[in-house]
């Protein structure tokens, strides 16, 4: 028997381990394409620095963006002047217009197409000229439907598969128990143990893996060798899983648990 | 302990045979006689609460029979063995036991010496006879000390050198206040009340 539970505990172990691998990896390349969207920042030039300020006032409202920098034309010409020491022809710069910048740059975890098309629209005034890429972006908006699609149907899929193996293992060894139970209900056991036993084992052989696989994802994170946090969602819906499969095999087996 | 009246027992709504009064009192131990196919069987199984086709009233200590089956105040010994061959002779002994209530280590020992299986307790048991296999079922019952022990055909499983040690064991246990009602093809000495099965009627001795 506590042979059974050990290797209910090492396959459920596994299991769980995998899928909190997926939910890891799942996060990381979702965080890669946010950052790629984010390090990039939208340039706005305009002539008229109030046009850029009532955009700016604008734009903090919006909950996509980070952070935004106005750079004015003076400021500009000092940094274009000492960075490359055109002393000798400051006259010139001076006696050119040159345009006030503001630099957006976006928080990729709250955007998305329907933002994407709000700030296009909010970028489109006749005094401003932008440079940003939009079809960059829509290439990272379709790799991240790629990837929040694939999790789903791995998700569904691993979901599955704990399922069965979950309720193959317990019918299989409690079915390899029958003629213990059976000796011990006839030579005058306790009526009951036998369902005690089946809740106790469960416990040991499933949850307990689950116990061991948060319990070391918080004190990974609590000593930052993890830096992505797993949503709690994602380990409620594996003891769900696990605790919806050993209901199943209590159903199953209900006539042998008495 | 044990009262039966107005008996009856039924298979398949026809009757088997009919007994009036039984009455078994605690340490007591009674021998059921009958050919086969008489209902000795199902009567022990009646009164263990498996077999509830009967009319009359079955009470063990004032309750009927049906309200022990999940309670198991009663342990059937049937014909066919059960018995984990793969485990010790010790497990298949303290099987059924509460672990957190477990003092009886010097009883199971004693019984297991008078059963001739003393030095052999901690081994497997799957080369064990028949004969001491159901020796380990009776110290098993003993050992639990139930209101009532009651063993199919015992005369099937024991010759008489072996009966010797049955009856010590069974002296325990009636020493320690179960009783105990056997069936047999034929008759046995020391048994406190002895029944027959005959003519579709279980009369006394």
């Amino acid at each position: 028997m506590k042979k059974s539970i050990v290797i209910q505990s090492i396959v459920i172990l596994l299991i769980l381990v995998t899928w909190n691998f997926i939910h890891l990896g799942y996060k990381l390349q979702k965080q890669a394409y946010f950052e790629k969207i984010s390090e990039v920042p939208i340039l706005v030039f305009s002539q008229n620095s109030e046009i850029l300020d009532s955009l700016k006032t604008q734009l903090s409202f919006a909950g996509y963006v980070s952070k935004i920098e106005i750079e004015t034309k003076t400021e500009i010409a000092e940094k274009l002047i000492s960075k490359y020491e055109l002393n000798s022809i400051k006259s010139v710069l001076e006696n050119h217009s040159l345009p006030d910048v503001m630099k957006v740059f976006l928080e990729g975890e709250n955007f998305d197409r329907a933002r994407k098309e709000e700030l296009l629209l909010m970028l489109s005034g006749t005094d401003l000229k932008t440079e940003c890429n939009p079809e960059d972006w829509n290439i990272l908006f379709d790799k991240i439907d790629f990837l929040d699609k694939s999790y789903q149907v791995i998700n569904i899929m691993i979901i599955i598969f704990t399922f069965f193996i979950t309720v193959f293992m317990q019918i299989h060894f409690e079915y390899k128990q029958d003629k213990f139970w059976y000796v011990y209900e006839s030579s005058g056991g306790k009526y009951g143990q036998r369902r005690k036993h089946f809740l106790i084992s469960s416990f040991f052989a499933i949850f307990l893996p689950a116990i061991l696989v948060y319990g070391s994802y918080l004190l990974l994170i609590n000593f930052s060798y993890l830096t992505i946090k797993i949503d709690i969602t994602s380990f409620g819906l594996e003891i769900l899983v696990l605790l919806i499969s050993t209901h199943i095999s209590q159903s199953i087996l209900r006539k042998r648990l008495i | 302990m044990l009262n039966i009246e107005n008996f009856a027992l039924l298979i398949e709504y026809e009757k088997l045979f009919t007994l009036d009064n039984f009455i078994l009192s605690d340490k007591q131990k009674a021998l059921i006689i009958g050919n086969n196919d008489t209902g000795k069987s199902l009567f022990l199984k009646a009164i263990h609460g498996e077999h509830t086709e009967f009319e009359g009233n079955i009470f063990i200590k004032e309750k009927p029979a049906i309200f022990y089956r999940k309670r198991k105040k009663t342990i059937l010994i049937e014909n066919s063995v059960k018995f984990l061959p793969k485990e010790s002779i010790w497990k298949n002994i303290v099987l059924p036991l509460d672990k957190k209530k477990f003092n009886k280590e010097e009883k199971i020992i004693e019984l297991c010496n008078i059963a001739g299986l003393g030095e052999i307790y901690n081994s497997n048991a799957d080369n064990l006879s028949y004969s001491s296999q159901k020796l380990v079922e009776l110290i098993r019952a003993v050992i639990q000390q139930p209101y009532l022990i009651l063993i199919d055909d015992i005369d099937n499983y024991f010759d008489d050198i072996k009966m010797v040690r049955v009856n010590e064991i069974v002296k325990f246990a009636l020493d320690n206040g179960t009783s105990i009602i056997c069936t047999s093809k034929k008759k046995l000495d020391d048994f406190d009340i002895s029944c027959r099965i005959q003519n579709g009627k279980m009369v006394q001795l």
